[in-house]
């Protein structure tokens, strides 16, 4: 499941990489072939491409397949769970919940981070210390055997639907708005496709490391377009919230919104937002 | 490794599944299954005086580092079960990993709380006329402490619960 879950960002890593190129389309009718982006689309899939032809060689076992062989090093472990983490949610659906909502998006952020450390305080070290591969196989040793992998596999089944319904809708967006000239059910299918090869054929090695190089271009990009932002303000949060409320068509609202900006604050719906939230990387990366 | 692993008499009946293997069918150590893994140690470990220096025990020690991967004995769990040390690494770290999901959850509920029913609180501006909201200052100190927690435990796992594993694991040979 982790390998499972650790791909449906991969596909778009590649988009990640291309800040400028959103705004390379012009209004005036039919929209110019985005050459800049397909060609680095096309550069960063031959690239993840020949890393899974890597792997793919490399792997001869079970071991080798689920887990890497275990040669996974705690860093580069860390830095391919910061991929999974930072994917289309994170840089395509906070940054527009906190565009149109303001502080009320800041909350999925703090959220989704704090089930982070729970995991790693409860859960990560018994995990381990069993060797198994996957959160069935846990369960299946302890338990029941049959009922238990059929339980594990149909809420695996449900969990990475809903997950992959999210991804590919951002993936195939992203991709289709970038190249006009491909549709959207095209770009989910070559999205798709994409994905089934990375992980049939690399296993966890060529996903663990195409997670850590989309994880390093993410970090890289996010930090520098941070710093740069701030230098703009001469790194003051302070000049940079006054600007931001300044042009922003909700104006004030966008620092002071604890609920979506129009609607009335509810404590009963915040409350069961921060469970939710809080839930999601609980439930979503035992499995 | 079947050449080395074959059960006495025969196939492995499945009844001994997690019996170990008799000493004359373990695997051999990796120094003498790959020599370019030998030369390497060799080279690596030269100068260490610590390190033994005849051959026959550095194979013995290149071993011992191979066995942290094969599983243990039903008599070494047994023993490391009865082990005082090893009650006592399962009481400090389940008392620190308790402790600390207590604390990150404590502080989200906080925050979740302050949230729901303290908008006016979280929307006052940190100084007056100013734009920064406390809410803003409360929601970034949450992801650092959530931050800082966890480098805390991962200090404590990286320090004194692998040294009491490993001391442990070398009590129980």
């Amino acid at each position: 499941m982790r390998a499972l879950s650790r791909f449906p960002g991969l596909a778009v890593a590649p988009l990640a990489l291309l800040p400028t190129a959103a705004f390379a389309q012009t209004a005036a009718g039919e929209p110019p072939i985005n050459w800049s982006a397909i060609v680095m689309f096309l550069v960063f899939i031959a690239f993840t491409l020949g890393i899974t032809y890597w792997a793919a060689k490399r792997t001869k076992s079970a071991t080798d397949f689920y887990a890497a062989g275990r040669g996974i090093s705690a860093l580069q472990n860390g830095l391919a769970i910061a991929g999974d983490y930072m994917s289309a949610a994170s840089f395509l659906g906070i940054a527009a919940l906190v565009y149109f909502n303001g502080f009320y998006g800041l909350n999925y952020s703090v959220g989704w981070l704090v089930g982070w450390p729970i995991v790693l305080f409860l859960i990560s070290e018994r995990l381990r210390n069993l060797g198994k591969y996957t959160f069935a196989d846990v369960a299946a040793y302890r338990l029941k055997r049959e009922p238990v992998r059929v339980m594990a596999a149909l809420s695996t089944l449900v969990v990475v639907i809903f997950y992959l319904i999210g991804q590919m809708v951002g993936a195939g967006q992203l991709l289709h708005t970038l190249v006009p000239q491909i549709q959207y059910w095209q770009s989910i299918i070559i999205v798709g496709v994409l994905m089934i090869i990375y992980v049939t054929f690399g296993g966890m090695k060529a996903t663990t490391w195409v997670q850590i190089i989309k994880a390093a271009l993410l970090l890289g990009g996010a930090t520098l377009m941070a710093i740069l932002v701030l230098a703009h303000f001469h790194f003051s949060p302070g000049a940079m919230f006054a600007e931001a409320v300044r042009i922003h068509p909700s104006h004030n609202a966008i620092m002071q919104s604890m609920a979506p900006i129009g609607s009335k604050p509810n404590p009963i719906e915040a409350i069961s937002l921060g469970l939710t939230l809080i839930s999601a990387p609980l439930a979503c990366r035992t499995s | 490794m079947g050449k080395f692993c074959k059960w006495k008499g025969g196939d492995r009946p499945s009844h001994a599944r997690n019996e170990s293997f008799p000493p004359e069918c373990e695997r051999p150590p990796r120094a003498a299954r790959d020599p370019d893994y030998s030369l390497a140690r060799r080279d690596k470990f030269a100068n260490d005086t610590r390190w033994v220096t005849s051959d026959t025990e550095r194979v013995t020690q290149n071993h011992r580092r191979d066995e942290r991967d094969t599983p243990l004995s039903n008599s070494q769990t047994e023993r490391i079960r009865q082990d005082p040390l090893f009650a006592q690494l399962c009481q400090s770290r389940s008392r620190l990993a308790w402790t600390l999901s207590a604390l990150v959850l404590g502080i989200y509920l906080a925050f979740i709380l302050l949230v729901a029913f303290g908008g006016d609180f979280m929307a006052a501006p940190l100084v007056t006329g100013g734009v920064t909201t406390v809410g803003i200052v409360v929601g970034i100190a949450v992801i650092l402490t959530a931050i800082l927690l966890t480098a805390v435990y991962v200090w404590k796992a990286n320090t004194t619960f692998d040294d009491l594993t490993r001391r442990l694991l070398e009590r129980s040979r």
